[in-house]
């Protein structure tokens, strides 16, 4: 699923690019702390949120160091998990707890949960949704997802034909918020950075960008520096 | 955040260098009153391989009395006692990741400024801040390309012909960084319709790297091939690492800000209004200046990117919240509390002329061109953290016996940012990484009189365009000449200093035109 859902990100990230309002990129201060001050009111999804970042390290394929580092100023994963819960909350539950094992039984793969999915393939496209959300940035429904979805039985809409980017053709989405599309994974996954915005510094288009490996995986650790090479010049 | 607008360099340090060879005499030594000390090399010394580590606990258990015998241990022993670099809280009771990490640095922030400005062997109020000891941008960047004098303690400036024999620091009115704002955002009046002015400074560490590396012109910085790596303050080697030093000045009323029966609110000391376009006295006024914003950039081994302190006095302008509520509690130094929002909107700039001079502006205008309205606008330290930890910190510093009664009582701490991801953070030549800023936090942070006119909004900010320290200065670079048509700028380390360099050809060209 992975693979698949891969591959139509590519061209889902240069759709969703392309109708996206790039105009106020407004940060806002509620995103800035992900987790909740003391005295503050308990969230219910706390225990939920944290079983969904180790999801979405499945689905993506991207280290939860990256999806939600532990000084989290732009709080995706609680972006993103918002908008499937409300999207389908008893499915993402049911998911989460197949997942993480909560539910009685042993963790499941996410191959395991597709097996187990129900007829209307709930599951296979929430998923597929939230995949998209951590690329992209961009909210495409599931039953939009679905809706587009290949079939033999009406090529003239599948959103692999070459009508793809055509009106009636092209998935409906919503770009979560600003942070999330600068801090979406499909810049990372391609070595890049969002149009009008770059923490590269001065000269990077003239180098090679740092290794694929760098921009998903957790940076290594250094080891312990020797004190007298420390000193400074 | 430090420097201001790298858009300006070509425009300022053109016309910086035509103004200042045709109009003015430099003339190298001393200012009157300053005493020559020993000169030394640009290259750090034993000063610079002792820091003074004062650990927190967390914020709630500050122990001044701890605080207070290590710094005067460190003073006994004639020991630099800045913090190489932050701690973090040994315990620290539940909060946020972000919040215990925040505490940390806020704290380290406030040791900073207590010890920079504090005398050099002495606390706070005792002698000349060690600061203001350090070297003047001017007095690095020579309009001429040539080498910046050596260190010497305290700084020798480059003194211009009209200040020679004149007490005070030495505000060159004649760089437009002087009195605008970074990406030339527009200059500052306070309520008696003068500008605020801005100066920069570095310390032995920073400069020596400058020095020793050549990079004070630009055609050292064609030549220089490593990648710039200032010295990295380090708690393990004690070493203090490169520190660069941003303040901004009101100009100080007699008779309202200082003189007999009036207890001073303000660091006050004696300026020079260099204007070289001026005649006579005008030419190198003579004022009084009081301390209203501070910055400090600090690089260090667990902050590559730096850590940046952004203090405040008090009186400098109301926060929204405080205009939303009509709690302003003025007097303040950019805020007409009595002005009705018609008449006085806030935080505009004027139409130009901006420079002082086609403006006709002298030190206290009978009828002031321009006075800014100013409110803060980025979200309050309670709205980034719950307990509003930074109020807290600030009380219990201004509480403390030895800051309570005396003028440093009136400063606050904003906040202080850093990139808070590591180990990405750790990595030196953070310019190979995929992000070099690694996450700054907060995103945004603005001081008032440095970043007037970037500061945050209530609800946010645009992403390079909102004042960030890191994610401004991530854009640093050198400039230096093209001889050899391949030269290309490099980054410099989170620093626009180096931007600021003139060539020694552009010079001899401007003596040869004479």
């Amino acid at each position: 699923m992975t693979e698949i859902s891969r591959r139509a990100l590519i061209a889902g990230a240069t759709a969703t690019a392309a109708t996206t309002a790039f105009g106020s990129m407004l940060i806002s201060p509620a995103s800035l702390i992900a987790q909740p001050a003391p005295g503050a009111a308990v969230d219910p999804d706390k225990d939920a949120k944290v079983q969904f970042a180790k999801l979405s390290e499945a689905l993506t394929g991207i280290d939860q160091s990256i999806l939600t580092p532990n000084v989290d100023p732009f709080g995706m994963n609680a972006e993103v998990f918002a908008k499937a819960k409300a999207a389908d909350a008893s499915t993402l539950q049911t998911i989460l707890n197949k997942f993480n094992g909560t539910a009685g039984g042993p963790p499941k793969s996410i191959s395991q949960i597709l097996g187990e999915d129900t007829k209307d393939e709930s599951a296979k496209f929430l998923m597929r949704s939230i995949i998209l959300a951590w690329y992209l940035g961009a909210w495409y429904a599931p039953q939009d997802l679905k809706k587009n979805f290949y079939s033999d039985k009406d090529p003239q809409h599948s959103y692999y034909s070459t009508r793809r980017y055509s009106k009636e053709v092209l998935i409906p989405h919503d770009v979560i918020s600003p942070n999330a599309y600068t801090n979406c994974m499909v810049w990372r996954v391609a070595q890049a950075h969002p149009m009008g915005y770059s923490n590269l510094q001065f000269g990077y288009w003239g180098q090679e960008p740092p290794a694929a490996e760098m921009f998903i995986k957790p940076l290594p650790q250094d080891p312990p520096a020797d004190p007298k090479k420390a000193v400074s010049k | 955040m430090i420097e201001v607008d790298r858009f300006a360099l070509k425009f300022i340090g053109a016309l910086g260098i035509v103004m200042l060879l045709c109009c003015m005499t430099l003339t190298t030594g001393r200012a009157a009153g300053r005493d020559m000390q020993q000169q030394v090399s640009g290259k750090p010394n034993s000063d610079d391989k002792t820091c003074t580590d004062i650990p927190l606990k967390n914020i709630s258990e500050i122990d001044f009395g701890v605080i207070e015998n290590t710094i005067d241990n460190a003073i006994r022993q004639g020991k630099n006692w800045i913090p190489c670099d932050a701690n973090q809280e040994s315990d620290p009771k539940g909060d946020t990741p972000a919040q215990k990490l925040q505490r940390g640095f806020d704290y380290y922030s406030w040791l900073t400024f207590i010890a920079l400005n504090s005398p050099k062997g002495g606390f706070l109020g005792a002698g000349t801040p060690v600061w203001e000891t350090y070297k003047q941008l001017p007095d690095v960047m020579l309009t001429d390309g040539r080498a910046p004098s050596d260190w010497s303690d305290p700084n020798q400036p480059v003194v211009p012909g009209p200040c020679a024999n004149k007490k005070g620091m030495i505000i060159h009115m004649d760089m437009e960084e002087t009195y605008n704002e970074p990406f030339k955002t527009g200059p500052l009046f306070d309520q008696n319709g003068n500008y605020a002015v801005f100066v920069i400074f570095m310390n032995r560490q920073m400069f020596g790297y400058i020095k020793d590396n050549n990079l004070y012109n630009r055609e050292g910085q064609e030549t220089f091939q490593d990648e710039v790596d200032f010295p990295e303050g380090n708690i393990g080697t004690g070493n203090l690492g490169a520190i660069m030093i941003k303040v901004s000045w009101k100009l100080m009323k007699q008779g309202v800000d200082f003189g007999e029966k009036i207890t001073p609110k303000y660091h006050i000391i004696d300026g020079l209004l260099y204007r070289p376009k001026q005649k006579g006295d005008d030419a190198c006024r003579q004022v009084k200046l009081g301390l209203i914003g501070f910055h400090v950039g600090h690089k260090t081994a667990q902050r590559q990117q730096w850590i940046w302190t952004t203090f405040e006095h008090h009186e400098n302008v109301p926060t929204q919240e405080d205009v939303d509520k009509h709690t302003t509690a003025g007097p303040y130094s950019f805020y007409d509390p009595k002005c009705k929002p018609s008449d006085c909107p806030v935080n505009q700039v004027p139409l130009g002329p901006w420079d002082p001079d086609p403006l006709g502006w002298a030190p206290f205008p009978a009828n002031p061109t321009f006075r800014s309205q100013i409110v803060r606008t980025g979200p309050s330290s309670g709205e980034l953290f719950q307990d509003d930890d930074v109020a807290v910190l600030n009380k219990l510093f201004h509480d403390w016996k030895r800051i309570k009664g005396t003028v440093w009582e009136h400063y606050d701490l904003i906040t202080t940012q850093w990139p808070s991801s590591f180990p990405c953070s750790f990595k030196k030549h953070p310019g190979s990484l995929p992000d070099p800023t690694c996450t700054p936090f907060p995103t945004f942070l603005a001081n008032s009189t440095l970043e007037t006119f970037s500061q945050p909004l209530h609800d946010g900010g645009v992403p390079l365009a909102t004042s960030s320290c890191i994610s401004c200065h991530n854009n640093a670079t050198t400039n230096p000449t093209h001889h050899d048509p391949k030269s290309m700028a490099m980054r410099s380390d989170f620093t626009y200093i180096l931007e600021k360099a003139h060539s020694i050809h552009e010079s001899n060209a401007q003596e040869n035109n004479k």
